[in-house]
């Protein structure tokens, strides 16, 4: 297949207030042939960083049957090193190319002196860092020219010299940088666990007004011995203790666009579709409260 | 207390090795000590670069074995760790490091297929271009042909080994015959590498067309690149070797000399 229209102009796609899911290589055909009733999709971005080739042709069709979110693991926000000049034009010229509904990156940090460990690593929770972080989306908004979304991440450890919590943390980033949130419910129940915090403490402390995008995923336990920490594989099915927290963050903020993340192990798309709507019928579930 | 600077320092030092001193002291234990807790890290940087190394050279996986694979994986990333936010680049001192690793063993060969599956992942993610017709040529005057040079397809690699990589390499695909027997002194091998529609092509070409586009390739000029043939064959046919390799859609534009 190619793609022939790269340069037509068009109006993205509004994100709908549904279940949209994760997009990977594996499923392009079916979604293409099979395409299953599902909000929207979701590409890391980096994914579609090439120059040419099959996969940017996929993207640009898909983008055709479904509103779509481009999502960054890779930029490393957070880092004390100067933005990566050639990832952000990579960036911009996807989001030229593919006009995502939402764009998005992470509250976390990659690499130092060149060095990246390609990995979503926290940030101290300091004056300094906030700081770093507003000025770092600033820049990236005004690049790209449009609002992106800021996730937080799990984590496995918290550093002693933190002067706020995450979700203080998170809420003046917004506030400051005008940047929206993108909320992973599995990271924030994770985290809780990792470090002994309450779950619906930190979703109480979150401004309904910044949230554009919640996050699903399933997660693993790892047990050493007499301790276990639970760790964001993306592997499984999201966990009960999650949909609970997801009902609970839902009541609070309201229908959100909500992604389904599965990008290790991944199933079959039905699986993943079939996960999907189970997220729709918790929103639906809402609204008949609500009415 | 660490600025961020020193504690992002003191974090990939100890998430790359295994002494963080600096950095322990700055880790809530909170039921899990602080060691455990860098470990995590430690081990997602090191499987994360390991699969995409795994992924990026399937073929080396197959011929070496996994343990191999992930020790030697593990000594080229310390090496060599990852200087990019898009890991898919993590691969690309590969093949150097394993022809410095394995030079002299029975083995080297390694290095020019990890060459091969390199070169794969370039094409696949190379620009397009469309492609060129012969006949553009019939607006240059016969008397400029030897001072023209050309443009190489941006999607298009060559790869030249004394073993014969592109046998291994197709011997080792998911879909192969099992069980072939190749002789690693069977034969040298030039490969094109060229991506077509969605798909990569590779394809062995005769040593003299391997020579002309690989001089014109490297902006060489065409009487220049025709000397590089004839050098292989002195018998060459220039013209049916231009036209063949012009019909693989290897070259997409060329360069007529300036009038004087």
């Amino acid at each position: 297949m190619r793609s022939t229209a790269h340069n037509v102009i068009r109006t993205p796609r509004p994100m709908p207030a549904r279940a949209g899911i994760g997009l990977r290589a594996q499923h392009h055909e079916d979604l293409l042939r099979d395409r299953p009733d599902i909000g929207w999709l979701e590409a890391h971005s980096e994914n579609y960083f090439a120059d040419g080739g099959a996969q940017i042709d996929y993207l640009l069709a898909l983008r055709e049957l479904y509103p779509l979110s481009l999502h960054g693991v890779g930029l490393s926000l957070g880092s004390v090193d100067p933005l990566d000049r050639d990832h952000l034009w990579r960036l911009k010229r996807l989001v030229h190319l593919a006009e995502p509904a939402l764009v998005s990156e992470h509250l976390s940090w990659g690499a130092i002196d060149g060095t990246h460990l390609n990995d979503l690593l926290p940030l101290p929770y300091t004056e300094e860092a906030l700081q770093h972080m507003v000025t770092r989306v600033g820049e990236l908004q005004d690049y790209l020219g449009r609002q992106v979304l800021i996730e937080n991440v799990s984590s496995y450890l918290q550093f002693a010299n933190a002067q706020l919590t995450e979700w203080e943390f998170l809420r003046t980033l917004a506030e400051r940088s005008d940047c929206g949130l993108l909320l992973d419910v599995n990271n924030v129940y994770v985290s809780s666990q990792n470090h002994g915090f309450d779950a619906r403490e930190y979703i109480a402390h979150i401004d309904a007004r910044h949230v554009r995008e919640i996050h699903l995923a399933g997660h693993s336990v790892n047990t050493h011995g007499d301790f276990s920490i639970l760790i964001d594989t993306h592997s499984r099915p999201v966990s009960d203790a999650v949909w609970d927290l997801y009902a609970f963050t839902i009541a609070r903020l309201g229908r959100v666009p909500t992604l389904i993340e599965w990008d290790s192990d991944v199933p079959a798309l039905p699986v993943l579709v079939a996960e999907g709507h189970r997220a729709d019928r918790f929103m639906e579930a809402l609204h008949a409260h609500a009415a | 207390m660490l600025m961020l600077r020193d504690l992002q320092r003191a974090f990939v030092q100890g998430a790359l090795s295994n002494a963080a001193p600096a950095l322990i002291a700055e880790i809530i234990g909170a039921g899990i000590a602080p060691e455990h807790r860098l470990a995590i890290y430690r081990n997602n940087a090191v499987e994360g670069f390991l699969k995409t190394l795994q992924a990026t050279f399937p073929t080396i996986v197959r011929l070496s074995g996994e343990n191999w694979f992930r020790q030697v994986g593990r000594q080229y990333m310390h090496r060599h760790p990852s200087r990019s936010g898009n890991i898919h680049y993590v691969g690309e001192h590969f093949p150097s490091f394993l022809e410095a690793q394995l030079a002299g063993s029975s083995y080297e060969y390694f290095a020019d297929v990890a060459r091969l599956e390199w070169a794969y992942q370039e094409v696949l993610v190379a620009a397009d271009h469309p492609s060129f017709e012969l006949s553009a040529l019939a607006l240059v005057a016969p008397s400029d042909y030897g001072a023209l040079t050309f443009s190489a397809h941006p999607a298009m690699r060559l790869v030249q080994s004394q073993f014969p990589v592109l046998a291994i390499w197709r011997a080792n695909q998911p879909d192969a015959a099992p069980n072939e027997r190749i002789a690693l002194d069977q034969g040298s091998s030039r490969v094109l590498l060229i991506r077509r529609e969605d798909h990569v092509e590779l394809r062995e070409l005769p040593p003299a067309d391997f020579a002309l586009l690989a001089a014109l390739a490297r902006g060489e000029s065409l009487e220049q690149a025709a000397e590089c043939a004839f050098e292989i064959d002195p018998q060459v046919a220039l013209d049916a070797t231009l036209g063949r390799i012009v019909s693989l859609g290897t070259l997409v534009d060329f360069t007529a000399p300036a009038k004087q």
